[in-house]
């Protein structure tokens, strides 16, 4: 539906539904693995993994921690904070409305007491005058002699938030905001304008003196009750003035679900914090990425085409109020800021798939500002029709996003079914197939300009579709060469990393599996000098990794040999090293792909566990431990299989005549039909050595090679 | 009778996360108020200011609300059960961070029922921010 071509955004406030089926909000949870919702180290903490850096300066202004012991994470609250997380990180001013027993300020003191935030608060309820904020002069109490000024200026509430102050950040909270005079609101804005534009703030409460404000360090957060509905007082601002803020709405009550189990976890029924599927994490990488990455991004422009639909849409929802109409807050969605927010919010959160990442931002600047749930399910649904289908790039894929089956892979995959159904029919020639089965696929001009470039990184490095017929003397099948899936950066740190880029294939000349049994039967004895392929295969000639594994269809990028300090551990120790190495290294200048991030943080999760049986001589523990390893999504996306060792090594020594890995095993992603874990290696003259062990064990020829692909 | 129920009212209101609230049908009342919260150790003010700096020292406080000191107590009593409380006096535009101490401080707002209406009108809803309320 979401692409539909029978969809128009135009239609939608004209009545049409433009899709009725109900859009999924959320994925199954039970499909996938619960992460730590609130996830802290010495210098951050993530909230639903929106990271923010802490502050260690100690203030009497940051709330103290202890006081919010009892609070429970519900998934209410830790939504909340992770849209409040969200405007910490992005700097944007956020007013947050909702009923007075949910928990808005204490929820903001208490994050402001993990990070280390100031927090400087002031209710607005009857709040008159602008001085109490801003500052005043006040009779000079430290006044000793005659020289000394008879008056000083003191700052006010907001003042005192604004100022810098080396290493500290603050928060300034405005209280039940929409209950202020219009003369305070008015200079608010001039302040949150200046913050905005990380300027200047003139108090021209002290003789025009300039503050030098940046939202970097001061964060404003407005709190208020809904306007209407049993809050005197509140009267709906304006919605001129409220395009300034970041407007969530709030409910005016928990749900029922949220009261429950904090109801119980006060009671000390269940847990404290509530387990929340993945599909509501946020993932923020350490950088944002710039204009220039941004508009580099695959399918940017189609996604832009169809954001500005959404808007106009969504616009016209709320003029017709068609949604929100029940909301005494008005509002609408600003022309110029939110586009401007939205872009923010991709290159902050931007996490390699940008239908998902651009449909995130759209609910959270646009859906967050409506109340219930069927207006919110109306927007989810134009939400759902922002997207686009990357074209065939994946070099731009490779900063992350998904592959997706485009018309022309969909055409291909016809093409190749079409053949399949010539060659299996009797009524066709014979020589008509004999043609049809020598065909080449030509290659296209953007995939031959990807491997120039590869090749000039690479040098000797790169190991194409030439030099793997060359490896293979001419025995295997290129039928399709996928195009790379890195960019240059990544080729180029790849490169400085010591790895070799390989094309990876699935299948000899003769349509068979090129599985290892395979390599060894077409090259033993063949390769260059005459050299064996494998030493004995005898014990495992019969298992599945030698004769079913065969290798994916993909270009990998492999480290030549055994990663740095990577022996003499056992395998659990060996992926805590891999992990370090994506991080440290292989991403440590670039965008991790949100595969990688998901897989490491899967990691950080399930290694207490593994470590307390890894080591057991129990063999029921030792392969509980070998299987959750092989499991792990790190390992799959970073070891090879015994088969893409075999071939990767023997591809590189036809090429180079060098043998990688003459004196070292590298630990790969196969168990054996023991439970052990299969590792190939020390290729010496006398052919590729191949073993197996517990996951506990360690040596010294023991290491791990790198491989990914993507 | 009404004396033990005021006793007890104040008992509990020990070590709660949030101000109580004793409402006074009358001006006597009010005065009886006043009468059994000394009686029960309590020291009372209409300044916060002043009551914050002596928190330390004295555990059992009653607060009066009255025109002077109702929006900075609404204030107060709206940031109390949040974990700090961060209140400025205009007068010496001191501003002061204060942290509760919900286990040994017992804190305890007192009016009559006739001024709460008045304030509510002026947007001070007590009622809604504070906890335990006695009535007679």
């Amino acid at each position: 539906m979401p692409n539909s071509p029978e969809f128009s955004f135009a239609n939608i406030a004209e009545g049409g539904s433009g899709g009725k089926e109900p859009v999924q909000l959320q994925e199954d949870p039970k499909t996938e693995l619960p992460k730590a919702p609130i996830l802290e180290d010495e210098d951050s903490i993530s909230y639903l993994g929106v990271k923010l850096e802490k502050s260690h300066v100690s203030s009497a202004f940051v709330p103290e921690r202890e006081k919010y012991t009892d609070y429970i994470n519900d998934k209410f609250s830790l939504e909340l904070q992770q849209k409040i997380a969200v405007s910490m990180l992005q700097g944007d001013p956020i007013l947050i409305e909702g009923g007075t027993s949910i928990g808005k300020t204490t929820t903001v003191r208490k994050m402001c007491a993990e990070l280390g935030y100031e927090v400087h608060y002031a209710n607005l309820n009857g709040a008159t005058d602008v001085e109490d904020l801003m500052g005043r002069y006040i009779p000079n109490p430290h006044k000793t002699n005659p020289e000394d000024p008879e008056y000083v200026f003191a700052d006010g509430k907001v003042t005192s938030g604004l100022r810098k102050e080396e290493g500290k950040k603050k928060i300034i909270i405005l209280d039940e905001f929409n209950a202020s005079a219009p003369n305070i609101l008015i200079r608010l804005h001039e302040v949150i304008d200046a913050l905005e534009r990380g300027g200047e703030v003139v108090l021209s409460e002290d003789a025009s003196e300039v503050v030098h404000v940046s939202h970097e360090d001061t964060k404003i957060i407005a709190l208020t009750n809904p306007p209407g509905k049993g809050y005197f007082g509140r009267e709906p601002l304006d919605p001129a003035q409220l395009r300034r803020w970041v407007y969530q709405k709030e409910v005016t009550e928990l749900p029922d679900s949220t009261f429950a189990f904090s109801t119980e976890a006060l009671f000390g029924i269940g847990s404290r914090t509530e387990e929340i599927p993945d599909s509501l994490y946020l993932d923020s990488p350490d950088q944002a990425i710039s204009r220039e990455q941004l508009a580099e991004i695959s399918g940017m422009k189609e996604i832009l085409d169809k954001y500005q639909e959404f808007h106009k849409a969504a616009k016209e929802l709320i003029k017709q109020r068609m949604v929100a109409a029940d909301q005494p807050q008005p509002f609408t969605f600003d022309d110029r800021m939110e586009p401007h927010r939205i872009s923010r919010f991709v290159a902050r959160f931007y996490n390699g798939d940008i239908n998902e990442t651009f449909q995130r931002g759209l609910r959270y600047y646009y859906v967050n500002k409506l109340e219930n749930s069927e207006d919110r399910q109306k927007l989810e649904e134009l939400i759902s029709h922002v997207s686009c289908t990357p074209a065939v790039d994946s070099r731009r894929r490779a900063i992350g996003e998904p592959e997706t089956k485009t018309p022309e892979s969909a055409l291909k995959t016809r093409a190749e079914k079409e053949i399949e159904d010539i060659m299996s029919s009797s009524e066709i020639p014979d020589s008509v197939k004999a043609a049809l089965a020598g065909k080449e696929t030509p290659l296209s001009s953007e995939i031959l300009e990807q491997m120039k470039e590869a090749k000039e990184i690479f040098g000797n490095d790169f190991l194409g579709p030439e030099e793997v017929k060359a490896a293979f003397l001419d025995q295997v099948e290129i039928s399709e060469v996928p195009s790379i899936p890195f960019s240059k950066e990544e080729l180029e740190k790849a490169r400085e990393l010591e790895q070799m880029l390989i094309l990876r294939v699935d299948k000899a000349k003769d349509g068979s599996d090129l599985t290892m049994e395979k390599i060894h039967g077409l090259l033993n004895g063949k390769i260059k000098d005459e050299a064996k392929v494998l030493y004995s295969v005898d014990w495992y000639k019969d298992e599945e990794f030698y004769k079913k594994d065969k290798p994916e269809v993909t270009w990998a990028l492999v480290s030549k040999e055994a990663v740095p300090d990577s022996s003499d551990k056992n395998y659990l120790e060996q992926t805590e090293t891999l992990a370090n190495y994506l991080r440290n290294e292989v991403f440590k200048t670039l965008i991790m792909p949100a595969k990688y991030g998901e897989a490491l943080r899967e990691f950080e999760k399930e290694k207490a566990s593994i470590a307390r049986i890894v080591e057991s001589d129990k063999e029921s523990e030792w392969k509980e431990a070998a299987r959750k390893l092989e499991a792990l999504k790190l390992n799959q996306l970073t070891r090879q299989s015994p088969t893409e060792a075999l071939y990767d090594l023997i591809v590189r020594y036809q090429q180079t005549g060098e043998r990688l890995m003459e004196n070292m095993y590298t630990w790969t992603k196969r168990r054996d039909s023991g439970g052990g874990l299969v590792c190939v290696g020390r290729f010496e003259s006398v052919g590729v050595r191949v073993g197996g062990g517990r996951p506990g064990d360690w040596s010294g020829i023991l290491g791990v090679s790198f491989s990914r692909s993507l | 009778m009404e004396s033990k129920k005021f006793h007890q009212f104040i008992k509990d209101s020990q070590g709660q996360k949030e101000l109580s609230l004793a409402l006074a049908k009358s001006d006597e009342e009010f005065i009886k108020f006043h009468a059994f919260l000394t009686e029960g150790g309590y020291i009372g003010s209409d300044d916060i200011y002043t009551v914050l700096s002596h928190l330390e020292r004295h555990k059992k406080v009653y607060l009066v609300i009255n025109n002077t000191s109702a929006k900075v107590l609404y204030d107060f009593a709206t940031q109390y059960p949040t974990g700090q409380v961060n209140l400025l006096n205009p007068k010496t535009m001191e501003n002061k961070s204060f942290t509760p101490d919900y286990k040994n401080h017992s804190l305890i707002l007192l009016t009559t029922s006739e001024y709460l209406k008045h304030i509510v009108k002026h947007d001070l809803d007590f009622i809604n921010i504070v906890g335990m309320v006695y009535k007679s």
